[in-house]
């Protein structure tokens, strides 16, 4: 039989060569041999496979009209690196998010002004996702981005004292200005305390109460710029970009029939991305250019042994995202009535949605360890050792999703598959992008 | 044989789609082909789909299991697009007036709701369906967010009473 499947498809090339115009005859026989026999792969892996790269740019974020301009991503820039807002003045987003340590922290729990509960996600290709942290209680970069800012434990601030560091560093001043325009006078200690944000969990916080106690027109302008301050963040995260390692040349050599791009990943190399889209079936939810389906799934990793109860992951974040004020439906979204309709007006909780996580990206994925929500495993070998066995696998709840089963992959298998994940690698970044600019408002060079 | 032809039936498909549309000359090939196999036809051709595209279905139509209405629905745009929110068009006539598309009531509801029985999952949206009138509904918020076997159904509650259309997609 397999005689049979051979010679279908020796005549199939040999009609593709001969219906091809002449011209084109031995180029088209070469590419299309080179596709299908060179790489090894079944019509269909390829077929899968070009799903996957490449990847194009980041997706517009219409609630965010700030996005693009290279003065707000300069700014971002700044306040990324920026340890002044912080409680302790020691903490920025990157003690977290180290671009030397892929824009992760190398924790399995994250540490800011306290202890964090979960692992600190990586942020290549962060304008990519969907929803934002590991139980997407964010729909949009720049509300994530007001989350840490705010969280006790990560930078201990409030966005009472952001706004007011804004306005008394008077080149960060400048440079919100001159994104966002002329600042209000938050002058007044009455009008607007020292400290001080909503803790719906704790009204009698003196934090919550100093809120509480303020105007609402007060408020709203205390909100609007604690979103821009958001806004800043995302335009300059969102050049956080990877689209371009040596697995992405190799499917531009499928789509080519060009064999020196084919050759850029190892017989090894090769064989794990066909477990990748076959057996191992981990395109399943690495899906896409982004590898990720950029929703939600319980993997049954283990609990931590930290005595809490197991972590409600997106069954929470539902809830979370929905009640957000800085959501894409709310008064400081530049599109309420758009795309963040789509997303948080229809959203659904349902029983599966316990302990679910969002799917990561796997691009950078060898730079990014360790892995899991609560970085559970400490090396690629140890996730890929439970998938293929699922020891130690938490137990199902009742009406979860059932994706799971173990995968029976030898070691050969893999080596293979790590090898392949190693190979979805680029962090040739610009150097800029690692490090804070000098200023926080960009200055453009005059010609002549 | 036979196992060995259905193991292989995708296979063998895509040549024969390779083979069809070499012989269009110097046609250029549709974007499904593009991503269906690997094109030799055009250098430099990089694509960016992310799901490999389904052909489109058009309308679809069942009759509700209680027999009550006869149900048609098609997905704007068309093929459903993996992962990405579609709005789709639903039309509810009775199933006994006799072929002359009499429209229910104007009190009918309709939900939509989607499940992976593979999976055991269903959407992650509940879409809204909102009357256009003559029994014709809008839905907008459903999202298919995997590739695979999903069930489709069409719930039509008329005066309390529950009567659900079901629909199978099978997404590439």
């Amino acid at each position: 039989m397999r005689h049979v499947l051979r010679l279908l498809v020796g005549a199939s090339l040999l009609a593709i060569v001969s219906c091809a115009p002449k011209t084109r005859q031995a180029e088209v026989a070469t590419r299309a041999a080179s596709a299908v026999e060179v790489a090894g792969f079944s019509a269909e892996e390829l077929r899968d496979v070009q799903t996957l790269s490449p990847l194009p740019p980041p997706p517009p974020d219409p609630t965010n009209r700030f996005e693009s301009d290279p003065s707000a991503a300069h700014l971002g820039r700044w306040l990324f690196f920026d340890e002044g807002m912080s409680r302790s003045g020691t903490v920025s987003c990157a003690s977290c998010h180290d671009p030397e340590l892929g824009w992760g922290d190398g924790r399995a729990l994250a540490v800011g002004e306290g202890n964090v509960a979960r692992h600190a996600m990586t942020l290549w290709n962060v304008a990519y996702n969907r929803w934002f942290f590991w139980d997407g209680r964010a729909d949009s970069l720049w509300s994530q981005a007001l989350g840490p800012l705010e969280d006790p434990a990560e930078h201990g601030f409030t966005r009472l004292e952001v706004v007011h560091r804004v306005v008394q560093v008077a080149s960060l001043r400048a440079a919100y200005e001159a994104v966002f325009g002329e600042l209000t006078d938050f002058g007044d200690r009455d009008r607007f305390p020292v400290r001080g944000r909503p803790i719906p969990q704790d009204p009698e916080h003196p934090d919550a109460l100093a809120y509480a106690g303020m105007r609402e027109e007060d408020r709203r302008a205390v909100d609007r710029v604690f979103a821009n301050v958001g806004k800043a963040l995302a335009a300059f995260q969102r050049t956080i970009v990877s689209r371009r390692s040596r697995f992405d040349v190799f499917v531009e050599g499928i789509a080519q029939g060009d064999p020196t791009k084919l050759g850029v990943l190892s017989a090894k190399e090769q064989q794990g991305l066909r477990l990748f889209v076959g057996k191992a079936r981990c395109v399943t939810c690495h899906a896409g250019p982004t590898f990720s389906d950029r929703e939600f799934h319980d993997t049954r990793v283990p609990t931590t042994k930290t005595g809490r109860r197991r972590d409600p992951g997106r069954l929470a974040g539902i809830d979370l995202v929905q009640a957000d004020p800085f959501n894409g439906l709310g008064a400081f979204s530049d599109s309420p009535d758009g795309a963040a309709l789509d997303k948080v007006g229809y959203l659904m909780k349902t029983s599966h949605n316990r302990s679910e996580f969002k799917t990561p990206t796997l691009r950078n994925v060898a730079s990014s360890a360790p892995y899991m929500h609560a970085g559970q495993f400490s090396s690629l070998r140890e996730v890929l050792h439970f998938y293929n066995t699922l020891e130690g696998a938490a137990k199902r709840h009742h009406g979860a999703e059932n994706l799971l089963t173990p995968l029976g992959l030898d070691p050969t298998e893999l080596d293979a598959l790590e090898a392949f994940l190693r190979s979805l690698s680029d962090e040739s970044l610009p150097a800029a992008v690692r490090t804070p600019p000098a200023e926080p408002k960009l200055v453009v060079a005059r010609r002549g | 044989m036979d196992k060995f032809l259905a193991r292989h039936a995708m296979t063998l498909a895509l040549f024969g789609i390779a083979f069809l549309t070499a012989c269009g000359g110097d046609d250029v090939p549709t974007a499904a082909e593009h991503t269906a196999v690997a094109c030799p036809c055009c250098e430099g051709h990089q694509g960016s789909a992310s799901t490999v595209p389904s052909k489109p279905r058009g309308w679809t139509t069942a009759t509700s299991e209680h027999g009550r209405f006869v149900v048609r629905w098609r997905s704007r745009p068309d093929p459903i697009p993996v992962n990405e929110s579609l709005e789709m068009d639903v039309e509810i006539t009775r199933a006994d007036s006799g072929g002359d598309g009499v429209e229910p009531s104007s009190d009918i509801e309709v939900f939509v709701h989607a499940w992976m029985p593979d999976h055991r999952h269903g959407m992650l949206r509940r879409p809204v369906a909102t009357p256009v009138g003559d029994g014709v509904f809008r839905v907008r918020g459903t999202l298919l967010h995997m590739r695979g076997f999903w069930q489709l159904f069409i719930d039509v509650v008329e005066n309390g009473k529950l009567d659900r259309a079901q629909f199978e997609l099978d997404l590439p």
